[in-house]
């Protein structure tokens, strides 16, 4: 089953393609897909073996003067700077602010948004768990491996490039904006004076103290509506937009069924922080003007 | 094959780089090699080669003058020429030298036969078969001859050696006693050699104190390197000093030198208080651990909790430890400042460790409001409250900025509280608790008139001017920039406008005969004034009026002081400024201390400080980090209320900078930082307890809370305690004056005590019943038991005597030594100044003392002894005489009749002692 | 000259095989290369200094360490404008860490009373202490950047798609353990940033679904203060001296064990992957 190759390919003698049989099979991909990567991996090899240079001395030369001078400049960076060294931990005394290490910033930093079994457990479990499965719900196995290409693989970009800029967003707002009792603070404002704090939340939509029997039944819907939305995407985005709707059931197609809803699930999550947070500070367009602390409110957890 | 990269281009890079690691790493080296301490050790090293070099020049130099030295030298000379010249004396001295050293062969072949025997005998003993027994019995036998032999040997030249030697010595003992003489005389050469030798050795090194106790690692002195050497060392330095600046060296080199001075007052301090267990950072605070100058003095370590106090109030170091005693010897600025803490009133609104031993009547420092409204007029109150140092400059009353309508509505509620003259019920406030003063102001005499000019002359002998000022009468003013200095003459309101305040004489008059009458919880003692005398000191405080000034003092008009809601406003106002911290007032009983309870406040840290409008002027003025605690404490303390606009309630004290930082110095002791309890071992000192709590050490609680109350009844107004006090002598003529209280605990039976400080006239209907010459007054100040009991452990914990005297059998004088006694007394004319009777007018009074009539009941036995034996000691300038001069040369006392009693002058000082005991105590005609 | 002639091939062959005393730049016999090519260089290296294409080749296959790499790789890879080099800096990193946590080891003790004040010796008295600790804190810090760095770009070059898709999980949990690892060393100053820090980030954990005793269901599910999952992560309820020693035993050992073989695992499956990922 000769494929079809473009013309400039011509010249080269074509490996003949190994039988079915022979192929290892290859998770997540067509028959075309894999395939291409075949014959794609055979060009490569040969063409690699006229690009290849020896390990010594290039690669290795390299890596070890990179490692010296990364040894230097740590080494005058020690020389200069003095790793912090507080006073003797005291239980009784809490520093203001209390701030977790600079990578966990960004996790205090959304406890202010979120529950702690939200922002400390639930978050970030889903963050790694969604690393994890990147490569596994990826539609597009053969795009753009060993290179930068943004052309073809633009979601992908922007949802990766999306969150990494978030975290490190969050953490810069836990390390330069926040003091005292984790207020806000310009850089230039003075820290000497410490801010008091005093939030008028609204517990959940519609309700400004926590409802009688801890069930709000109009954030609930709310919730059940964005999620209903975000899920069921592919299927009423062709309302709005023929073309994109049409993409996007492509792509809940190509993914499946059970691969579309872990997706999703991550995505809504994605998209909810910052809703949330929107919400948490008022911002939000449906509730112009109020805090809202929860939008799901039942009597075992809030959201 | 190809490269990607140019390997000559990645050589040079190769070669670059690590020539820099190479080079950063040597320069690490070297900086190791020769930290910051390194300059300071060699300068130490090199400048103490040339002082101890020169101290013994300066040694060397003065033995070559000591004219004793010479000669005992020469003697030694000349005695040891004689002695080689005598034949027998060499011989003498070669038969010793031979005798020892056969001795010496003698003894050493002793000791290896010895073994051999031994061991023998050893195995003998742990033999298991008959033969090997056998064997070792034969060798024991063999060998015990030999033993035997070497020993009788040796026993025979021991004995020879010890006659030759007794012998030798006979010769030879004067010149052993001239060469001991010389090795005295010579040990502060040998010392001073000894420094130049060490000095030569000296090499750099981290000098270290370590005492795990404490958990002290204080490397202090690897810069501070000369802190525990003499004063001469300190004079060295300050001429090495002055020379360098007269060059105009640069200030470090300066500074390296100002750092090796020694510690000043060494004696004093380093005695109880021995740097090798208690380091340096126990007292001065500072990063021990550190080997940096700004790393370890720590006025800039954010994180480091204890910096080292800045040495103007270092004495707040003294304060961690000795938390609880108000005088401590050698700290004066501490002493001041917890004095003033209390004087002042501080903890009237501010608790802190160290004060809660204030007894009950003195929580108060104020005088009771119960009658200010009969005592005083609205208007004469309105102003006060408004102003108290217009007023009177140095009272201890704070101003509080009071508005005007604020001021009215604290009179109305001080008027509404009190009763009013005659009996008139006033309305009261349905929520007004009940007070003590609720039955009426009653004055149970009415003022007949007085002479003011035997008034004046009272005021001035009965003692009012221990407690009161009066402007022309009463002593000059301490002042400091226009701010006053506190001082014991302060105790009591200034009565230089009195007239113009008290508005009822009959209430003047009352309350001068007795004080407790009108008000039971009054401080002001009973002087036991006759009617005449107290209408007279009345008639003459009536002329003391304030000067008619060209404006009158404006305020506002008088509101309506009955108004419900005014009364209202006024409690609310004593609430909120907590005024019922220093006075009792009716119906604030149950209000409590406004201030927060400084016991920790050396530990606040600047970050927790809210420096209100005044942040950015403190931070700038500020040199280090810690510095803007000190500034901002020392704010607080001089002008409470510039950090914030309002909000702000404690009042402005009026005080002087002095004082300001003495009350600092002690605020900066008030921590609750550990320092582990420290046992000072006995086998190097007296056994010091490093006290945490008063209750660790009976003593210490018994002089604290002594000191509250000679403190807090001013009993220093009048008398010397401990060396402070006795403001009024200066206005006294000379042997006028109160006595000195030192030494009290020794001197005076303690039953003697507690009844004389429940009734100072003993029953006897006399004003004076020790010194009948004085015409100051004790006054009798009502203490109830528990007061004059926490007075007499006072003052026999200062003298370190048993608590209590324990009962024993009182000491009887022996009739014999008394009637030797007799003879001396009247030798020595003691009734020349110890009259029995009534003074003779005219006699002068500076040569007076007390009636020795009164020595039984009053004076402790063996006290009597060591008084008569050295009067200075306990009482420094008095006039009684030194019979008994102290002779040092030979360690006992002189007498002046050396045929009595064989001139022992201590067998002489009993038996007048016993004499004394035996004169019949004087008449009275009630004895309590 | 009564040499045997050979032919080119043979001769080029014997020369390739003859262990050659020839300088780089072909400069004659040098000393150090007489050094290098004694016997007791040679019976540690096995293989000859590398000057041609075969003992270039043989010296990265004889070494322990270098085998890590393969032979020859591509050109691209050895860019750093491709890899921006944040893999192996990651690991020299940790090569880095390891050697400074070991040498830090001899003068901490993990309990509450010593740490803060061998930490405070370090710093001020022991020789080079300063410099060793700041190195350990520095290198720390800098990992968890690289490491990021190396995921971004990972992730921008596609190197997690087939065949590289495992090797892309183990990779984000190195991340998690590298993290993990950077936490466990906070507190082992025992300074108030220390514990404060460490009690805000396990306080989160107080609040796990099911397992926390503030979490949702958690009192539920009998969980309390003292046997919850915080509890089980300090060996107490609070941070203090279990918690000290436990996270000291993570830090120097648990972590470094786990991440030991997860780095193995990762570096064996890059070549047998294909290497560093390249254009198709």
């Amino acid at each position: 089953m000769a494929e079809q190759v473009p013309e400039q390919e011509q010249r080269r003698p074509q490996p003949a393609a190994r039988p079915a049989a022979q192929r290892p099979a290859r998770r997540g991909m067509t028959e075309e897909q894999v395939q291409a990567t075949q014959i794609a991996a055979e060009r490569k090899r040969e063409a690699m073996e006229e690009g290849k240079v020896l390990t010594w001395p290039d690669l290795v030369y390299a890596e070890f003067l990179s490692a010296v001078f990364l040894t230097i400049v740590l080494f005058i960076v020690s020389l200069v700077f003095n790793a912090p060294l507080e006073e003797p931990s005291n239980p009784n005394k809490t520093p203001i602010p209390s701030r977790a290490p600079w990578y966990f910033l960004g996790l205090q930093e959304m406890l202010v948004y979120f529950d702690p079994w939200i922002a400390g457990v639930l978050l970030p479990g889903m963050i790694i768990v969604g690393l994890m499965v990147i490569p596994y719900v990826d539609t597009k196995p053969t795009v753009g491996i060993g290179r930068y290409s943004w052309k073809g693989r633009e979601w992908q970009y922007i949802f990766f490039i999306g969150g990494f800029a978030l975290w490190l967003l969050l953490i810069a707002i836990g390390q330069f904006f926040r003091w005292g009792p984790w207020a806000i603070y310009m850089p230039w404002e003075p820290r000497e004076h410490i801010k008091v704090v005093a939030e008028h939340l609204w517990w959940c939509p519609l309700h400004k103290d926590p409802p009688a029997n801890m069930f709000c039944p109009y954030g609930f819907l709310l919730y059940a509506l964005y999620n209903g939305l975000v899920f069921t995407y592919p299927f009423w985005l062709r309302f709005l937009h023929k073309d994109w709707g049409e993409r996007a059931m492509n792509y809940y197609r190509q993914l499946g069924l059970v691969r579309y809803l872990i997706v999703m699930f991550f995505v809504s999550w994605t998209l909810f922080l910052p809703i949330k947070m929107a919400m948490r500070l008022g911002l939000f367009p449906l509730f112009w003007g109020v805090r809202l602390k929860y939008l799901v409110v039942t009597p075992w957890f809030n959201i | 094959m190809d490269q990607l990269y140019n390997t000559r281009r990645l050589n040079q890079i190769f070669v670059a780089l690590n020539l820099t690691a190479l080079a950063l790493i040597l320069i690490t080296i070297y900086k190791d090699q020769r930290p910051e301490w390194y300059p300071y050790q060699t300068t130490y090293i090199q400048l103490f080669r040339q002082y101890a070099q020169q101290e013994l020049n300066r040694v060397q130099k003065e033995l070559q003058g000591d004219a004793e030295y010479q000669q005992l030298k020469k003697q030694l000379q000349e005695v040891s020429a004689k002695l080689n010249a005598n034949p027998r004396y060499k011989e003498l001295s070669r038969e010793v030298a031979r005798l020892n050293e056969e001795l010496k062969k003698v003894q050493t072949q002793l000791s290896e036969v010895r073994l051999d025997y031994l061991h023998y005998e050893d195995e003998y003993f742990w033999a298991r078969s008959q033969s090997a027994k056998e064997r070792y019995r034969r060798l024991m036998q063999q060998l015990k001859p030999t033993v035997d032999k070497l020993t009788a040997q040796m026993e025979d030249i021991q004995a020879r050696l010890l006659k030759v030697t007794e012998e030798f010595n006979a010769l030879d003992k004067e010149r052993q006693e001239l060469q001991k003489k010389l090795s005295e005389k010579e040990f502060a050469l040998q010392v001073a050699q000894a420094s130049v030798e060490s000095a030569q050795k000296a090499k750099p090194k981290i000098q270290q104190i370590h005492n795990p106790e404490l958990h002290l690692v204080d490397r202090c002195t690897t810069c501070h390197m000369g802190y525990d050497k003499p004063e001469s060392w300190g004079e060295f330095l300050k001429e090495r000093i002055a020379q360098l600046e007269k060059r105009k060296a640069p200030k470090a080199s300066i500074d390296i030198l100002k750092a090796l001075m020694p510690h000043p007052r060494q004696q004093e301090l380093f005695a109880k208080h021995p740097v090798s267990k208690f380091g340096c950072t126990s007292c001065h605070g500072g990063q021990g651990v550190a080997l940096k100058k700004d790393v370890a003095h720590a006025y800039n370590e954010k994180f480091w909790e204890t910096p080292m106090l800045p040495i103007k109030y270092v004495e707040a170091g003294c304060g961690k430890c000795h938390r609880y005693e108000m005088t401590l010897a050698g700290a004066p600025k501490l002493s001041r400042g917890k004095q003033l803490y209390y004087m002042l009133g501080c903890f009237g609104c501010h608790d802190a460790k160290g004060y809660e031993d204030v007894p009950e009547d003195l929580q108060k420092i104020g005088p009771s409001l119960t009658h200010i409204a009969t005592k005083t007029s609205p208007e004469w109150l309105f102003r006060w409250l408004k102003n108290p140092h217009a007023w009177s400059p140095n009272t201890r009353m704070p101003m509080f900025y009071l508005r005007d309508d604020e001021a009215w509505a604290l009179v109305a509620y001080l008027r509404h509280a009190t009763e009013v003259v005659q009996g008139e019920a006033k309305p009261q406030l349905i929520d007004l608790e009940p007070h003590y003063g609720k039955q009426p102001l009653r004055l149970t005499k009415r003022y007949p008139g007085g002479d003011p000019t035997r008034g004046r002359q009272l005021v001035q002998q009965v003692g009012c001017l221990g407690c009161h000022r009066i402007d022309g009468v009463g002593g000059p003013q301490e002042r400091e920039k226009g701010k006053r200095v506190l001082s014991n003459k302060d105790f009591g309101p200034n009565l230089s406008k009195v007239g113009s305040k008290i508005t009822n004489p009959d209430w003047l008059f009352n309350w001068l005969l007795n004080p407790k009458a009108i008000d039971p919880k009054a401080k002001m003692p009973n002087l036991r004034l006759s009617d005449q005398e107290a209408a007279d000191i009345t008639a003459f405080l009536l002329t003391l009026r304030e000067q008619p000034t060209a404006r009158p003092v404006a305020f506002t008009p008088t509101p309506q002081l009955d108004n419900p809601e005014l009364i209202d406003k006024g409690f609310r106002l004593i609430a909120n400024y907590g005024c019922a911290g220093c006075h009792n007032i009716p119906g604030t009983e149950k209000l409590t201390k406004i201030g927060k309870n400084l016991s920790d406040e050396a530990d606040l840290d600047p970050h927790l400080i809210d420096f209100g409008q005044r942040v950015h002027e403190i931070f700038e003025k500020a040199p280090t980090y810690w510095d803007r605690k000190y500034i901002w404490l020392r704010e607080k303390i001089l002008r409470p209320r510039s950090f914030r606009e309002q909000g702000l309630r404690m009042p402005n004290l009026n005080i002087s900078e002095e004082d300001a930082d003495a009350l600092l110095t002690a605020i900066l002791s008030f921590t609750k930082r550990e320092v582990a309890t420290l046992k000072v071992t006995a086998t190097d000192l007296p056994q010091t307890l490093y006290v945490r709590d008063r209750a660790d050490d009976p003593r210490i609680a018994a002089i604290s809370a002594g000191q509250k109350l000679v403190f807090g009844y001013n009993c220093v107004g009048c008398h010397i305690v401990e060396g402070y006090g006795g403001d009024i002598w200066p206005l006294l003529e000379d042997g006028m004056q109160p006595p000195n209280l030192q030494s009290e605990g020794y001197r005076v039976n303690h039953d003697w005590l507690f009844r004389f400080l429940h009734d100072p006239t003993m029953g006897s209907g006399r004003q004076h019943y020790i010194r009948p010459w004085l015409k100051v007054r004790m006054p009798t100040f009502g203490f109830d038991d528990g007061e004059v009991n926490t007075l007499i452990r006072y003052f026999a914990a200062l003298d370190n005597r048993p608590i209590f005297q324990e009962f024993r059998t009182p000491y009887r004088p022996n009739p014999a030594t008394a009637a030797v006694g007799k003879k001396l007394f009247d030798a020595l004319q003691c009734m020349a100044c110890h009259p029995t009777g009534p003074v003779q007018p005219g006699a002068d009074v500076a040569q007076l003392a007390p009636n020795l009539q009164l020595t039984r009941e009053r004076l402790q036995p063996e006290w009597i002894v060591d008084w008569l034996l050295d009067p200075q000691k306990f009482q420094p300038g008095t006039r009684m005489p030194t019979f008994f001069p102290y002779n040092e040369q030979t360690g006992k006392h002189d007498s002046p009749m050396p045929d009595i009693l064989g001139g022992d002058a201590r067998k002489q000082a009993e038996a007048l002692r016993d004499y004394l005991l035996t004169l019949a105590p004087p008449t009275m005609a009630k004895r309590p | 000259m009564s040499e045997e002639r050979q032919t080119p091939e043979q001769s080029e062959r014997s020369e390739a095989q003859r262990p050659t005393a020839r300088t780089t730049d072909g400069q004659g016999e040098g000393l150090l290369m007489r050094l290098i090519n004694s016997h007791f260089i040679r019976s540690i290296y096995r293989t000859p200094w590398p000057v041609d294409r075969r003992s270039r080749i043989m010296t990265v296959l004889n070494s322990l360490v270098l085998h890590l790499h393969p032979t020859r790789i591509p050109r691209h890879a050895v860019k750093v404008s491709y890899t921006w080099c944040m893999g192996g800096l990651s690991f020299y990193l940790m090569l880095l860490l390891t050697i400074t946590g070991i040498l830090l080891m001899f003068y901490y003790r993990p309990s509450p009373e010593h740490a803060y004040w061998d930490v405070k010796y370090l710093m001020n008295d022991v020789p080079f202490g300063r410099i060793l600790r700041n190195m350990h804190r520095w290198a720390a810090h800098a990992m968890l950047i690289t490491v990021w760095l190396h995921m971004l770009r990972v992730f921008l070059t596609g190197s997690y798609k087939p065949p590289r898709e495992f090797n892309w999980v183990i990779g984000v949990n190195l991340l998690v353990l590298t993290m993990l690892l950077s936490f466990t060393g906070y507190l082992l100053p025992w300074d108030q940033l220390a514990m404060w820090a460490v009690t805000v980030g396990t306080n989160m954990a107080r609040a796990t679904p099911f397992l926390g005793h503030e979490g949702p269901f958690g009192p539920q599910l009998g969980m309390t203060p003292y046997n919850d999952v915080r509890f089980a992560l300090l060996g107490g309820s609070i941070v203090g001296e279990n918690a000290l020693i436990r996270f000291y035993v993570w830090h120097c050992l648990g972590f470094p064990f786990i991440h030991a073989w997860l780095m193995a695992i990762h570096f064996w499956r890059v070549r047998k992957d294909g290497g560093i990922s390249g254009p198709l």
